[in-house]
């Protein structure tokens, strides 16, 4: 079989230890079986890399993968995909990001870039059309994201080039370090930052001059053109994403009771108003931005309040944005906020300002002190041990530690481990709100049930973007279903997993699911790659990549008893609004769900099953 | 009543809450049409038709937190004191995958 289309065929292999970039074929027989992107990549990190790898080690190892579709004129394809063993996790770790920096790598004329080993000194890899080479980091090691993206530009005399980099948070191997491209996209979850900063490799910088070649240009222009159409026709992706990104929901959902608060011990922010999508549409938001060939424009460029300037002032980048960033998106405005009882929405922007330089997840900083608020007004840490008074809505403390964390100063050393290590460090594992070790987002899983089983059975621990059953619990569609429910949940959160795991494979972005299905990027697909795909075999890829992370899961020694909520969830009732009296009903409806799997009962895939997924 | 992003400038001249006087759901929906400005573009935000015998498709309503379409829909009476709430979804497809 020959590659026809969205594939450039070459995939970069850099051995830091040896210090050499290799160029080799794409494993073409993988590709149409699981598609590329985050599928690619899985089977390439199921081939190479042993599941027991301590994840920090030069025997991990650390992908970027771009899809198909990435780099095409199909909307939204500006996604790449970051895998590798987390540290923070100890499962597979699948963390995406947009941006440019994939369409640049493809037009430079790589699906992918495999790095192994450790290098002796900080470098950065540089890629300029077919030049692919490792460059001293040496005088980058130390610095922030926006200095770093900032010098290479410079010293490359390319300013166009993408850059993807990590911040001292990286460096100093913060459980849940991010690699941020273009400042302030970032591959955020999981701690693949930590794992690039354990390999000595500070940044990757790319420029390409080519394009992506497409199977059937025709059919490409039609099909992505339709899905552009129905983009336009979904209120969600032309308005409301549009104006009020994705914080529009912090409203939303603090009015159906789920906005966990003060570390999962509400459910409800008294103050979620003052830190809404609207807040911010009224009084901070300077504009909106996309990424490569995005036509929903989520993003948001938002303004210190001129109150705030003296406070949590910001250094800008680029510097005509004055006292501007850009975010906060809803899931790090409730964790920096909500669930640290935080309602200046000035802090929280600095803190989310902050984490994109330092290079952090802010959904897991943001809880992980939140854990700490609570420990800290329980009495169990005090200011001996946390050096500043840490209760809940302290915007001082926030930044305090945000800075702490990256640099592991004093108790930000605890903090950079992450809610379930500090946790159990100071005796009180009961604060971690997560799952396999990622703290979660934005949902109390008690209120929404489907999101507590989407929760517990996610590949890469607690993530709403794995199977946001939010969408028929709160938004209703394609169907409503009871949030409170047990019922159904189990084969709604396979077919999310499924469908979300096809889309990340294909280089585009989930949002796209706001406003158009599988079945309008199918076509773009056949399109774009010349694969004469079947009409359900793009959602069967999906299937055939989740089973194989949890076939790699296994293997690296998770099991069924890593598949459930912390006893806050299971077994604490919500104290009070509209879902008073809730606990999460994950027992009634894991079973259910490993049986939608064709899973056993211990949650291991069945043999018929991977014999039908072609994994046998 | 508490009216979410788009909707506080469409039917409540940018308010972000109201007291209504309703024994229903759907009676206070057709008050707030009623005294809409522009009635027409208000009368098709809320209801899917004329008729008024469903709420529009992207139009969520909850009472105390909890969705309509898991109580009585627009005819879910109404007690004092109960909170109402109004949003817009508006997506389509498969959201979030």
């Amino acid at each position: 079989m020959t590659l026809q289309g969205g594939f450039t065929g070459t995939i970069l292999r850099v051995d830091l230890t040896r210090g050499s970039v290799e160029k080799e074929a794409i494993r073409e027989d993988w590709a149409r079986e699981f598609v590329g992107g985050r599928g690619i990549a899985v089977r390439y990190l199921h081939e190479e890399v042993d599941p027991q790898v301590d994840p920090l080690s030069p025997d991990n190892k650390l992908i970027f993968a771009t899809g198909p579709l990435t780099g095409t004129n199909a909307s939204c394809g500006a996604r790449y995909m970051v895998i590798t063993k987390g540290p923070l996790t100890g499962a597979v770790t699948t963390s995406n990001s947009g941006g440019r920096f994939a369409p640049e790598l493809k037009f430079a004329g790589y699906d992918m870039i495999l790095f192994e080993g450790r290098s002796e000194r900080p470098v950065y890899l540089w890629i300029q059309d077919e030049i692919a080479e490792l460059r001293d980091a040496s005088h980058l090691w130390g610095k922030g994201v926006f200095e770093t993206e900032d010098t290479i530009r410079r010293e490359s005399g390319l300013p166009d080039c993408a850059v993807s980099a990590i911040g001292p948070a990286g460096e100093n191997l913060v459980r849940y370090a991010a690699i941020v491209n273009e400042k302030y996209r970032a591959a955020g979850r999981s701690g693949v930052g930590a794992v690039m900063g354990s390999k000595n490799l500070k940044a990757i910088a790319v420029r390409g001059t080519g394009a992506v070649r497409v199977a059937d240009p025709v059919a490409t222009m039609r099909s992505q053109w339709a899905m552009k159409h129905e983009l336009t026709q979904a209120p969600l992706t032309a308005e409301g994403l549009p104006a009020y990104g994705t914080l529009a929901l912090m409203n939303v959902i603090n009015e159906h009771g789920a906005l966990p608060t003060r570390n999962y011990r509400d459910s409800q922010f008294e103050n979620a108003e003052d830190i809404s999508g609207e807040e911010l549409a009224e009084t901070r938001l300077a504009a909106n931005k996309a990424c490569f060939a995005c036509t929903i424009a989520c993003g948001r460029v938002s303004r210190i309040s001129e109150e705030g300037v003296g406070r949590y002032g910001v250094s800008c980048s680029p510097r005509n944005w004055r006292h501007a960033t850009e975010g906060p998106e809803y899931e790090n405005a409730w964790s920096l906020g909500a669930d640290c009882g935080i309602s200046d929405f000035d802090a929280i922007l600095k803190s989310n300002w902050m984490c994109n330089d330092l290079g952090m997840d802010p959904i897991s900083l943001g809880a992980t002190i939140a854990a700490a608020m609570e420990l800290y007004e329980a009495g169990v840490i005090d200011e001996s041990v946390t050096g500043i008074p840490m209760p809940f809505g302290s915007g001082e403390a926030l930044l305090t530690m945000t800075e702490k964390a990256a640099y592991r100063d004093g108790f930000g050393d605890q903090i950079a481990e992450g809610s379930k290590i500090m946790g159990e460090r100071l005796g009180h594992p009961e604060v971690f709100m997560g799952v396999k070790g990622q703290e979660f987002p934005a949902y109390d899983p008690r209120a929404l049930q489907g999101m507590g089983l989407g929760y517990a059975t996610s590949n890469r621990g607690a993530c709403h973007l794995r199977a946001y059953t939010v969408a028929v619990e709160v938004v209703g569609e394609p169907e409503p279903m009871d949030p409170r429910a047990a019922e159904g949940k189990g084969a709604v959160t396979k077919a999310f997993q499924d469908t979300s795991t096809a889309v990340d494979a294909t280089g585009l972005c989930l949002f796209l699911t706001f406003g158009t299905t599988l079945e309008s990027i199918h076509p773009i697909l056949k399109a774009v790659t010349g694969f004469d795909l079947a009409d359900n075999e793009l959602l069967q890829a999906g299937e055939r990549i989740w089973n194989l992370e949890r076939l790699w899961n296994l293997r690296a020694g998770l099991t069924a008893a890593d598949d459930t909520l912390p006893k806050r969830m299971l077994k604490d009732a919500i104290r009070g609004g509209p879902a008073q009296g809730e606990v999460s009903r994950l027992p009634e409806m894991l079973p259910d769900y490993y049986r939608e799997r064709g899973w056993t009962e211990e949650g291991h895939p069945t043999a018929e099953k991977l014999a039908e997924l072609g994994l046998g | 009543m508490r009216l979410l992003a788009g909707l506080r400038d469409r039917l409540a001249g940018g308010s972000h809450a109201l007291e209504v006087d309703a024994s229903s759901v759907r009676d206070l929906l057709t008050r707030l049409v009623g005294e809409s400005p522009d009635f027409r573009a208000a009368e098709e935000l809320v209801f899917e038709s004329a008729t008024r015998d469903r709420a529009a498709r992207d139009l969520r309503i909850l009472v105390n937190g909890r969705s309509v379409q898991f109580l009585a829909g627009l005819d879910t009476n109404l007690q004092s004191n109960d909170t109402v709430t109004l949003h817009l979804t508006g997506a389509r497809g498969y959201p979030g995958g």
